[in-house]
């Protein structure tokens, strides 16, 4: 009868009602998979959001400004600031104390940290594109903690952390350049420099014929250049070609390593991968720096410049530097005639990851006759040393430099004539004594004009024992002798000859206060590097004389006692009639004191 | 009137079996459309990052949904308890001054994903 029944229709009916409650099952399931699929999705595309997150954090006076350089939304939910030292640690915690702002932050004593945490209601977004200025009212514990903190990093949601610049504010700008040094090598002697071209270009007045110091390149002009030293004159020749620097660099991290693989530049076509780069701030003074050997752990990220397109940050480096490191600037510009360059050698001490002191050499650039390869070519008119011993300035000096670069690789220009022969000189009827005391620091680069030589020109001794606080006690005595003027037959332009100095007669001393008293000639006399250079050229005469000398500086006393050193020079020449001396005096008083060698 | 009594004993019968065959079914089926639905549990997920090599660490907490209650924080200096409300959107920021290892939800305890 069931059966019967079945046959009259309700087997559809049955298998109707199960269908329909299969598929509203299987509805159910698909929803929940969708649901479960996107929270997957979601939590991938947090991830790769996390890793391409950037933010630039730039501060200045007002607060941070905060810049979003990737195409998504940023969500800063926390402010981190470091100090460098405990005591402005605690100035700035009784600062947060007057504001009554000391409960809106997280204090660590122990790490010299201060972290605000924001309510979620506070969360500051950063769109794409765009940037926030925050300080002043709209936070103002950043204002606050804005003078006392070494570093200001802000956090985001996605769990990234981004650094501000260092405390100095550097010329950035959009596209701009700014001062970045990359080197390669370390205590290189370096003989002749490179000249770049670069793209942008400034006119500069050029000084013709002798001596006329160039312009100093505006500070947006230069960029950097850095190269493997050993390989710069084969750079030499090619410089009539314009040099373009592209560097590829990536950072998003807070931990950058800066190795050769991730920093490299292409200069004219060629890759280079630098192994050390550093940073400078304006003034010249090192930052930072870091090599490729190993990634570099810091916090500190110092935003530099916009190249080509591509930001170039530079995270001062945590390494331990147990030696000191010589590196080149070269920044060039020319006038669409002349490439004009200015170079600077860096040499700086570290002790630890502390550079201690800092040699720094400027030159600038005339035009002169190089005997070496018998060509026009640029050379320095004065070099400045400034010693930095924790990022202050010691001393400030100057004196004359030769520093030759041929302008083969230059545009040419017209030498200027000269009579066929050099005549005969006139006698000089003065001699120069000259007693110079400069006190203080003892590695001091002493200014010294020996006056009264004929026909005006004072010619500048100095010393550069300065090299002798890192690398064996080696000075150099350089002097620029007496000059005379004889008038050109050709043209009646007046032409200024130099008096040649056959041989400088050096005596050393120094006395240990108190209980040594020596004095000894560290060699009595001393074969100098004097001759008149005559060169023929085209038929043209041109003369040219140079002078130096090395002595040893006699820097075997005991560095860390108090002495006065006493170096006389006696400069002869058979030209004149008596010798000129020069007897340079300086102490060490008890403030000073020699920069020791780092340890090894 | 025999007829007609049959045909209601029968109607009746038939729709007992019916519906136990359906509840069959329906409840096999249930069985298995629980087996073929997603694992939906609260998990949470912690990300920290170390603050300038210091021993700072400072943490985002989320839930894989929607959850309110208490969810410890094991580091390498003991442990925190933190109650709050946590969501997969919106991540409850942290600060902690020891170095993260764990998290636990219940007795089921989790990986820290540390920086």
């Amino acid at each position: 009868m069931i059966l019967t029944m079945f046959r009259k229709g309700q087997g559809e009916y049955v298998a109707t009602l199960v269908i329909l409650g299969l598929m509203i099952s299987f509805s159910i399931l698909v929803l929940e998979w969708q649901k479960a699929i996107r929270d997957t999705a979601r939590s991938v595309i947090e991830q790769i959001d996390k890793a391409k997150e950037t933010l630039i954090v730039i501060r200045n006076e007002r607060g941070l400004r905060i810049i979003n350089a990737w195409n998504g939304v940023s969500t800063i939910a926390a402010f981190i600031y470091r100090f460098i030292s405990a005591c402005s640690f605690s100035e700035a915690l009784s600062s947060l104390s007057r504001e009554g702002l000391i409960d809106r932050v997280m204090v660590f004593n122990k790490s010299l940290l201060i972290v605000e945490l924001l309510s979620k209601d506070s969360w500051i977004k950063v769109p794409p594109a765009s940037s926030v200025t925050i300080g002043g009212s709209l936070d103002p514990v950043v204002s606050t903690l804005n003078e006392y903190a070494s570093t200001i990093c802000v956090y985001t949601i996605n769990n990234n952390v981004f650094c501000n610049s260092t405390t100095i504010t550097l010329t950035t700008n959009a596209n701009g350049y700014s001062k970045v040094l990359i080197f390669n090598g370390s205590l290189t002697s370096i003989s002749q420099l490179a000249v770049a071209n670069y793209t942008k270009a400034l006119v500069s007045a050029f000084g013709y014929p002798f001596n006329y110091p160039l312009s100093s390149l505006p500070s947006y002009v230069p960029l950097v250049i850095a190269y493997n030293f050993s390989s710069i004159p084969k750079y030499l020749v090619a410089t009539s070609k314009y040099v373009r620097i592209y560097v590829n660099y990536s950072c998003r991290s807070i931990q950058c390593a800066w190795t050769p693989a991730n920093f490299t530049m292409r200069i004219d076509g060629k890759l280079v991968k630098p192994s050390y780069v550093c940073l400078f701030d304006t003034r010249g003074v090192l930052l930072g720096c870091s090599d490729g050997e190993e990634p570099v752990v810091t916090s500190l990220r110092v935003f530099v410049a916009i190249i080509d397109g591509v930001p170039v940050y530079v995270d001062v480096s945590s390494k331990p530097y147990t030696e000191s490191a010589s590196m080149l600037v070269v920044g060039g510009l020319s006038n669409g005639r002349y490439t004009i360059a200015k170079a600077s050698v860096v040499t700086v001490s570290f002790r630890g990851s502390k550079p201690v002191a800092i040699l720094y050499t400027n030159y600038s650039w005339g035009l002169c006759r190089l005997s070496a390869w018998r060509v026009w070519g640029l050379c320095t008119t004065y070099v400045s040393y400034l010693i930095v011993d924790s990022s202050t300035y010691v001393n400030t000096i100057s004196f004359g430099y030769y520093f030759n670069l041929p302008l083969t690789a230059l545009n040419k220009t017209t030498p200027r004539l000269y009579p066929p022969k050099a005549p005969l000189p006139p006698e000089s009827s003065k001699y120069v004594l000259l007693k110079v005391e400069v006190p203080g620091y003892a590695p001091i680069n002493v200014r010294v004009y020996l006056l009264n030589f004929s026909n005006g020109f004072g010619a500048v001794p100095w010393i550069q024992p300065i090299i002798g606080v890192f690398i064996p006690f080696t000075g150099m005595l350089r002097v620029e002798v007496p000059t005379y003027t004889i008038t050109n037959p050709y043209d009646g332009n007046e032409i200024t000859f130099r008096i040649p100095v056959y041989f400088l007669n050096l005596s050393n001393s120094y006395r240990v206060e108190g209980y040594v008293s020596n004095t000894f000639g560290v060699g009595s006399v001393y074969d100098v590097n004097a001759s008149e250079y005559v060169y023929e050229l085209n038929k043209l005469f041109v003369g040219y004389e140079r002078t130096q000398g090395y002595f040893n500086m006699g820097f075997n006393v005991p560095i860390s006692s108090s002495y006065t050193y006493l170096l006389t020079v006696v400069a002869n020449s058979d030209r004149m009639p008596m010798p000129s001396i020069a007897l340079l005096k300086w102490s060490l008083s008890s403030n000073y004191y020699f920069v020791p060698r780092p340890a090894a | 009137m025999s007829r007609a009594l049959s045909n209601i004993v029968a109607i009746i019968l038939t729709t007992i079996v019916l519906v136990a065959a359906s509840s069959m079914v329906l409840m096999n089926s249930k069985l298995v459309i629980n087996a073929l639905k997603p694992r939906i549990v609260v998990e949470p997920k912690v990300q920290c990052i170390n603050i300038l090599n210091s021993s700072v660490y400072l943490c985002t907490v989320r839930t894989s949904m929607s959850y309110c209650g208490a969810l410890k924080i094991v580091t390498t200096n003991g442990s925190y308890i933190i109650n709050k409300c946590f969501s997969p959107e919106k991540p409850v920021i942290i600060v902690l001054n020891s170095k993260p290892i764990a998290i636990a939800l219940g007795n089921r305890l989790f990986a820290v994903e540390v920086r």
